[in-house]
This record gives C-alpha cells, sequence and structure tokens, in this order.
C-alpha cells in the first residue's frame, strides 16, 4: 500500500468529496448539494468533473460503491459511494498538509483580512 | 424535461465508451435533479463537461493505451524494432522522393505571378530544332510588334576577372534591362539596371549573385560602387542580386546585354522569355507570335525560311518532360515500398495479435468491448507509425543534406529542396494512413473473433482460417508488387546498360579536357589560331603527355556546344574550329580525304572537315572530299575529309551534323578546349596544364579541368541515380516479400502441426509433407507473380520515354523476374517446410 502522503496534494475536487463523504454514504447528487451547501455555494461540481474524479479515486481505493441502498424511496438507480479507511488516511494527511502551510502563513503575518 | 435529457444523453457521447458505459446513467440523473434545482447552472456545467472533461478522459484513455503499448514491447522489442525500420524506410524514402517532387515540379518558381512566365523558342521544326535560341534582330522585331506579351532575354557569357590575385573565370548572364523587374526580383542590395545601360558605352555596370559577393567581398555592403576589371576593362558593381536569383545558369554575375540590330538574324543565341499581358491566354500569345513569325519569315526569308515561334511555360521550360516523369515515376516506387512494408507489418501485427489472443480473451472477460481492444491496437500501430515516421523524416532531412550538392549538378531546382510546412504535413499524413493501413488488419481480427470462448479453446481457434486467408492476401499483394518494382528496375538497369555500350565515336580513356579563356580583344583573328597551336604544341612536348589539341566545341562539355552557324550548306550545323591534331587526339576516325596540316593557311584555301552525319546529308552516299560548300556570306570551303560521328551531349541523342574548320584559318572564340591524352594522373595532368599555360601568357585562366569519362558519367548521372533508386527499392521489395512468405509459411506449420503430426502417424513421408508445405508456399508466389506481371504490364508504360534500346514490355525480363522471385519465395520457405518434415508425431500429439 502506498502511504496517503504519496497522493498529495490532493485534487481540490477529490478532497471536497472526501469531506462530503465524511460523515454519510451519499450518492452523486447529494454529494454535489453537500459540496455546495458546505462551501455557501461557491464550489459546484459538474457531473463530469465529479465522475470523473468519482472513477479515479475508486481506482485509488479513497472510496467503494455500496451494494446496498441506505435511502429508501429513493431512485433505485442511484448509485452510493462510501469512503474507506485510506480514503479517510488521505484526507487527514492533507487537512495536515494543509494545516501546516496555513501556520506557516499566519507565522509570516499571512492573516485573512479582519481576522 | 425529457427534451433537456435527451441532448444531455447526446452530450454524453462525447465521452469514451466505457466511461459512458460505467456513469453514463448517473450523471443523467444527477443532471436532471441538477436541472430541476438550478437550470441554468446545470447547463453551463453540461457545457463545460463536454469541453473540457469528454476530452479529458480520452486524453486519459490514450495515455493509458500508450503506457500499455510500451509495457507490451519492452517485454517483447523485436517486432517494434522490426516495423520500426520497415517503416522508417518507407516513409523516409516516400518524404524525400516528394521534397524532390514538390521543390522540383510542383513548387511554384521563386518569380512573381510565375504561371504568366513564359519561354519563347525560335522552332523549325523542318530542320530539326523543335525549340531553339532567338537571333537579336528577331528579339527586336517580336518586342516591337507584340502586343500580348512583354518580352526580355538574356545570353551567357563569361568574363575573365583580373586585378587581386589569380586571374578567374566568371559565368555571367548578359540580360535586357527589364529582364529582372519582368520576374518580380529585387535586388537585396543596390539596384538592377536600366534601360542606359543597354546602350554601348554605358553597359560596363554588374550586378553580383548573392554566392559570388559573399565569397569574393565577404558580404560588405560596401561592394557597392567598386569596380571590377573584366576582360581588362573596369566594371561598376551597381547591385546584388537577392540568394535564390540563379535562373538555370547559376551565374556569378549579371550585366547589361547590348542588343544590335546589325547582328546576323541567322544566329540564335538569346533565351527569350515573356510575361502575358493581364487578361491574354498563352493560346493569344501563341497565336500573335506565329503571326509575327510568318510576317518575318516572309520579310527575311534567307535567314528566317521555316522557322516559327513556339512557346512554353517557363516552369515546363526550367524542369524538362523527363526529369518530371522520372520524379513521379520514383515517387510511384516509394510508395510501392512503403506499401509492400505496410503489408509486412501487417503481418506482423496480424501474428502478433494471433498470439495475444488469450490477453483478449482475459482482458474481455474483465469487461473490455471490442471497440476498447480495437483502440487499444489502434493506438499501438498509430504509435508505431508515428514514431517510424519521425524517424523516417530524420532520415530523408539528412538524405537530403547529403545529396543537394551532388543533385543540384544534374537535376534543376535542387538549390530549393527544403523540408517545408508542406513535405512535413505530407509525411504526417503518410504516417496516419499508414498506421491506419496496417494497423485495421490486426483491428478488423479483434471484431470478427468470436468473444467467447477463447480461453477455453486448446490453441486453436475459430478464427483461424479467416485469419490467415488475410495473411496470405497481405503476402500475394507483397509479392506482386515486389514484381512490378523488379520488373522496373531491370529494365532501367538494362537500359542503362546499353546506355554505356553506345559507340561514342571517339577514345574517352585516359583523356583529360580543360578549357581556356583567350581575350577577344588579345587574340583577335589569326591570333587565336596561333596561340591554340601554341598551346597545342607545347602540351605536346610535354613527358607523360602522348598527344594534345585544342577545338571551340568538344563532346560532352556544354559551352560553345551551341555554336551554330546558319545559312547556305552549313544551316543547322555545329560548327567548331579545331587544331590539327584534334582527331589523332581524340582518336576520331578518318573516313575520307585527310586530316587538317598545319599548311592550311588563311591564303591556302578555307578548308572543311565533316562529320559523316553531314556527309550523309549534303552529299548522300557519294563522295564529298574536293567539293566545295558556301556558308551565307558566300565564303567558300573545300572539303577536305569526313571524320566518323560523334555523340555530343546525351548517349542517348542521334549525332548530330558538324563541320571542323582548322583553326590556322581564323576564327576567334572566347573559349578554347583543349583535349590531352595523357599517362599522367589527373591531378598531375592538371598542374601540367596550368603550368604550361602560364609559361605562354601568366594571365591565361585554365579552368573546368575534368577527364572526358567523368564528363560522360555526368551526362547520364540522371538515369543512374533513377536506376540505382529503383535497383534499391526492387532489392527491398524482393527482401520484404520473402520475409513475407517466411513468416506466412512458418505460421502454417505451426498452425498445422496438429495435422502433420497425424500424418505422419498415418505413414506420410517426410518429403510428401516437405513438398505440401513448400506447394503451400509456391501457390502463394505464383499467385502474386500473377498479378504483378499485370501490374508491371500497365504501370512499365510509365518508363517508356526513359529507356533506351529496350522495350517496356521486355519479353527476357518478364520472364526472368517472375523466375527469381519464385527461387527466393522457395529458398524462403524451404526452412519452414524442413521444420514441418521434422515434426515428431508423438510428442507433437502429446503437447496438443
Amino acid at each position: 500500500m502506498k502511504p496517503p502522503e504519496s497522493f498529495l496534494p490532493l485534487q481540490p475536487a477529490v478532497f471536497h468529496i472526501l469531506i462530503a463523504l465524511a460523515d454519510s454514504d451519499r450518492h452523486g447528487y447529494a454529494i454535489m448539494q453537500e459540496v455546495a451547501s458546505r462551501t455557501g455555494g461557491k464550489v459546484r461540481l459538474s457531473p463530469g468533473t465529479l465522475y470523473g474524479s468519482i472513477r479515479r479515486m475508486l481506482e485509488d481505493g479513497f472510496i467503494r460503491e455500496l451494494d446496498h441502498r441506505p435511502a429508501k424511496g429513493d431512485d433505485e438507480r442511484r448509485r452510493y459511494y462510501r469512503i474507506t479507511p485510506i480514503g479517510r488516511k488521505v484526507a487527514a494527511a492533507e487537512v495536515a498538509r494543509m494545516s501546516e502551510l496555513v501556520a506557516q502563513a499566519q507565522a509570516l503575518g499571512l492573516r485573512p483580512q479582519g481576522a | 424535461m425529457r427534451f433537456s435529457r435527451s441532448i444531455y444523453r447526446l452530450l454524453l457521447r462525447l465521452y469514451p465508451r466505457d466511461f459512458r458505459e460505467e456513469y453514463g446513467e448517473q450523471m443523467l440523473l444527477d443532471f436532471g435533479d441538477y436541472a430541476k434545482d438550478r437550470p441554468f447552472a446545470a447547463w453551463a456545467a453540461a457545457g463545460r463537461d463536454a469541453l473540457l472533461n469528454a476530452p479529458g478522459e480520452h486524453v486519459r484513455l490514450l495515455a493509458q493505451d500508450l503506457r500499455y503499448a510500451l509495457r507490451t514491447w519492452k517485454r517483447a522489442p523485436a517486432l517494434p524494432a522490426f516495423a520500426l525500420l520497415t517503416l522508417m524506410l518507407g516513409i523516409g524514402a516516400v518524404t524525400a522522393t516528394f521534397s524532390l517532387v514538390r521543390g522540383v515540379i510542383l513548387k511554384p518558381l521563386p518569380y512573381l505571378e510565375p504561371d504568366r512566365l513564359v519561354r519563347i523558342f525560335e522552332s523549325s521544326e523542318k530542320q530539326g530544332y523543335p525549340q531553339f535560341s532567338a537571333s537579336v534582330p528577331n528579339y527586336l522585331s517580336w518586342r516591337e510588334r507584340v502586343r500580348s506579351l512583354e518580352l526580355a532575354a538574356y545570353s551567357g557569357m563569361s568574363f575573365t576577372v583580373t586585378g587581386e590575385g589569380e586571374p578567374e573565370r566568371l559565368e555571367a548572364l548578359a540580360c535586357t534591362s527589364n529582364f529582372a523587374p519582368l520576374l518580380g526580383v529585387r535586388m537585396t542590395l543596390g539596384r538592377w539596371f536600366t534601360e542606359l545601360e543597354e546602350q554601348q558605352g554605358h553597359h560596363r555596370v554588374i550586378v553580383l549573385s548573392d554566392a559570388f559577393w559573399r565569397s569574393r567581398f565577404g558580404a560588405a555592403e560596401s561592394a557597392l560602387g567598386r569596380s571590377l576589371t573584366l576582360n581588362g576593362s573596369p566594371y561598376t558593381i551597381v547591385g546584388v542580386a537577392p540568394p535564390g536569383f540563379r535562373f538555370t545558369a547559376d551565374p556569378s554575375l549579371w550585366t547589361p546585354k547590348i542588343l544590335d540590330p546589325g547582328e546576323n538574324r541567322g544566329n540564335h543565341y538569346i533565351t527569350v522569355i515573356g510575361r502575358l499581358r493581364p487578361g491574354v491566354s498563352i493560346g493569344q500569345a501563341r497565336a500573335e507570335m506565329e503571326a509575327i513569325a510568318f510576317d518575318l519569315e516572309r520579310q527575311f526569308p534567307e535567314s528566317n525560311d521555316t522557322w516559327t515561334t513556339r512557346i512554353s511555360p517557363l516552369d515546363e521550360w526550367m524542369v524538362d518532360r523527363q526529369v518530371r516523369s522520372s520524379l513521379v515515376m520514383l515517387l510511384g516506387a516509394t510508395f510501392l515500398v512503403l506499401l509492400i512494408g505496410c503489408a509486412n507489418v501487417a503481418n506482423l501485427l496480424l501474428a502478433r495479435a494471433a498470439a495475444r489472443e488469450s490477453e483478449f480473451a482475459i482482458r474481455t472477460a474483465l469487461g473490455a468491448g471490442a471497440v476498447r481492444l480495437a483502440r487499444q491496437l489502434l493506438t499501438e500501430n498509430t504509435l508505431l507509425s508515428l514514431a517510424g515516421g519521425l524517424l523516417g523524416v530524420a532520415a530523408s532531412w539528412w538524405i537530403m543534406q547529403a545529396s543537394r550538392r551532388w543533385l543540384g549538378s544534374f537535376l534543376p531546382r535542387a538549390e530549393e529542396l527544403a523540408l517545408d510546412k508542406t513535405v512535413l504535413a505530407f509525411a504526417l499524413g503518410v504516417c496516419l494512413l499508414t498506421g491506419l493501413a496496417f494497423g485495421l488488419a490486426p483491428a478488423w481480427y479483434v471484431f470478427g473473433r468470436p468473444l467467447a470462448g477463447s480461453l477455453q479453446r486448446s490453441g486453436r481457434s475459430l478464427s483461424l482460417a479467416s485469419h490467415s486467408l488475410l495473411r496470405r492476401g497481405l503476402v500475394v499483394a507483397q509479392i506482386s508488387l515486389a514484381v512490378v518494382l523488379l520488373i522496373g528496375a531491370a529494365l532501367l538497369l538494362q537500359s542503362l546498360g546499353r546506355l554505356q555500350q553506345v559507340p561514342l565515336g571517339f577514345d574517352p580513356d585516359n583523356l583529360v579536357t580543360a578549357r581556356v579563356a583567350l581575350p577577344r580583344a588579345k587574340y583577335l583573328g589569326p591570333k587565336f589560331g596561333q596561340a591554340a597551336a601554341a598551346i597545342a604544341e607545347a602540351l605536346r612536348s610535354t613527358p607523360g603527355i602522348l598527344s594534345a589539341s585544342a577545338a571551340t566545341g568538344i563532346p560532352f562539355s556544354p559551352i560553345g556546344d551551341s555554336s551554330m552557324s546558319s545559312g547556305g550548306d552549313f544551316a543547322d550545323t555545329r560548327s567548331r574550329w579545331v587544331e590539327p591534331k584534334y582527331f589523332e587526339t581524340m582518336l576520331i576516325p578518318l573516313i575520307k580525304g585527310r586530316h587538317f596540316s598545319p599548311t592550311d593557311r588563311p591564303e591556302s584555301g578555307l578548308k572543311v572537315i565533316l562529320s559523316e552525319e553531314m556527309s550523309r546529308r549534303l552529299f548522300g552516299e557519294g563522295n564529298p572530299v574536293g567539293r566545295t560548300l558556301r556558308a551565307d556570306a558566300g565564303t567558300q570551303f573545300e572539303v577536305a575529309g569526313v571524320v566518323g560521328d560523334v555523340r555530343l551531349r546525351r548517349l542517348s541523342e542521334p549525332p548530330q551534323r558538324i563541320a571542323y574548320f582548322p583553326a590556322t584559318q581564323g576564327g576567334s572564340w572566347p573559349n578554347l578546349h583543349l583535349v590531352v591524352k595523357t599517362r599522367l594522373s589527373s591531378t598531375e595532368t592538371a598542374d601540367v596544364l596550368r603550368r604550361r599555360i602560364r609559361e605562354i601568357d601568366p594571365h591565361l585562366p585554365v579552368f573546368d579541368i575534368a577527364a572526358m569519362r567523368e564528363r560522360i558519367q555526368d551526362s547520364s548521372r540522371q538515369a543512374q541515380l533513377q536506376t540505382g533508386l529503383l535497383t534499391g527499392f526492387g532489392l527491398v521489395a524482393l527482401t520484404l516479400g520473402a520475409l513475407g512468405v517466411y513468416a506466412v509459411v512458418a505460421f502454417l506449420v505451426r498452425s498445422r502441426t496438429r495435422e502433420i503430426a497425424v500424418r505422419q502417424a498415418l505413414g506420410a513421408p517426410p518429403r510428401r509433407v516437405m513438398a505440401m508445405i513448400l506447394g503451400e508456399g509456391l501457390r502463394l508466389t505464383l499467385f502474386g507473380i500473377g498479378l504483378g506481371l499485370a501490374g508491371a504490364f500497365v504501370t512499365t508504360r510509365v518508363l517508356a520515354d526513359q529507356l533506351f534500346g529496350i522495350h517496356p514490355l521486355d519479353t527476357a525480363t518478364f520472364g526472368a523476374v517472375p523466375l527469381v522471385l519464385a527461387v527466393v519465395a522457395l529458398v524462403a520457405c524451404y526452412v519452414p517446410a524442413r521444420r514441418a518434415a521434422a515434426i515428431d508425431p508423438m510428442s507433437a500429439l502429446r503437447t496438443e
């Protein structure tokens, strides 16, 4: 197994999808909605970007497709995805990488306006 | 809603099929929800996906296929290496030949509106000169009368530069003042001539060629206004011509042409070009010029009788028909070689595809469709053809660099050869087509293959029959193409051989020739003959030189050979003044009468010696010795003798009429050719020549020293190149064809091991097995030969006007080439046939 750090830095779409799947299994459109609501509508994944990323994340083993369908009453054709332990490790590594970067920037006096 | 879903479904088609099959439905669902929530944003996202993400997925797939291909090749590098080599040769040859065809034929001449430019000839079919130079008075008459054309003219001349260092001999073109403006050529530096400078007294100005400007003045702008001493007089440099401006002669200098209306109207020596005026067609110009020529013929019957004009586009004149057809033929031949190469590579790839069957089966089981596998194969093959093409273009560039100078010595416009955008685009097109050509076969094979069942089969597949049919078809095609190429090459080889056996009419062995420039001002009238005699005498008395003489024109030297006296008994005759020992030195046989002798003085009655052809024309079979001939000015010459005919310019041209006059009786020519029969090497001879002539007059430049054998070789270089290339192509074709037969027969043996083993177990002797396999190979070969003969029957016609002394459908050639091919193919079959005969039935059946 490759170390999680070898996948860094993650593409923004991939990172967003991992965050969206962190607390719950979701299908494609639910991921799109989750990302949009978390970012206040600033980031909206298109279906093309979403499934291009999903294909790669499946290949790399960050997520997997569920055999059963957790939600009832929605379209039976929907596929649900779940984050894997590897996916969590990689996401955590990305978080660590980013925090370190943020800490370094703040130490140099780079802070958001008004903070 | 349903409508927008249909549109989105269409957009999904932009994605690679396997991606679409995997995620298309999900994307459609998500898009439906998205479009319900935020229709505007959903469509914007769909558009962005179509433009960016869909192509991205294709690129990813391509990269994946490329990585896969490279991995496969690394595991078994022999096949891709062989394919690359074949493609490099094929594409390289096609590209190099195409760049020749483009540079020499297709590219317009580097002048303003080149399709409006024409060359105007004087023409007399009756006298055997369908296309000839013009005379100055005729040119002046045309210029005065013609409305449809603007005319310009030039003639060749040479200068001796003196002053600093050794005297140097320079070729120049004397041009009318409108020559460069008519072509639309602008000087790099300074200016071209003015009309005033066409007048005697104002004419001592020159324009330098780019090459001469660089070599003599180091490309210094200060050369302008300086003066050069040419033939003893100072000439002022007024301009420098652009690098591409060399016309057909590649002169070092350009100078104004003085047009003297008082010149002999029958003296044809200037080249006339013209530009069609706006709205005028070449047909209209022809009609007008012919009408003018008709008037002139009636007005000046003594010089213009039977002479009319002929007009051809300038580019057709600069690159003649023979060069064109020869290049097009070569391009066709290289395409055949490439086709054969493609068939070979296709064959190998098919064999490989068969070997990869289980790999494909596994991938199919893992969900890859036939499209996906075909795509993989096509990617591999295109990569192969592009890499081969890249190597091929590099090879052709190298070939062109190496051969440009050599080609330039016999091919017009060779200096314009370049790997320009058009050639590169052509090469790319050829690569892609090639990739398709040999890549389609295996891809087709993947489609034709039964998708299921390959995994459990035991080494034999249902598709084998159709597969081997395809491979046999490819081999038949290869052999038939090889037959066409080999027959063409064999015809050209024999033609060249016959050309070398043409009797020259003189003995070129140990004969060295050179030129000396005798300035007219210093060596006028009798002084010319005296100088020639002194030089020849000095050479004859040199140890190591067996015989030496001089003449104003010699065979296989273009300069001075166009001298032609006109009118009287000497109409359309090449005339030359020769030193007494000329015929003995050249070993031209005396047929009747006597040679010239030093006692033939101006006061002892003018003498002439005729070539056989001329004697036959004037006197039939009668004896001309002692008879009198009249020149147009009324001068009379007594025939002293008749000598054998000689070939003048090309071995394939029939002998022409020649009149020889004794140099001791006058004649004044700027050029003197020396002929030396020598026991020395050519460098020693060159040294001796320079030394002896310097002793006579240190200001005389000696130049153009070459062995006669070389000059004769030069005259058939084009034929040699063509023959050499076609022979090379033929041999490559033969090798590839033999390899193809071998590969297919070997494959047959391998795939029929079981059958052969059974036969042997049932008592078939090894000899029968061998005969069966050989028969199989021979059947393919004979089929290919039959097709090839039919092809050659049609295509050798193209060669007709390039063959000398052999018919394009020569029976011996059409019989021998197939025989050779059949033998080679049999040899190629022999190895696998022997392997078949050696199969041990028991062990073969056990491994099954």
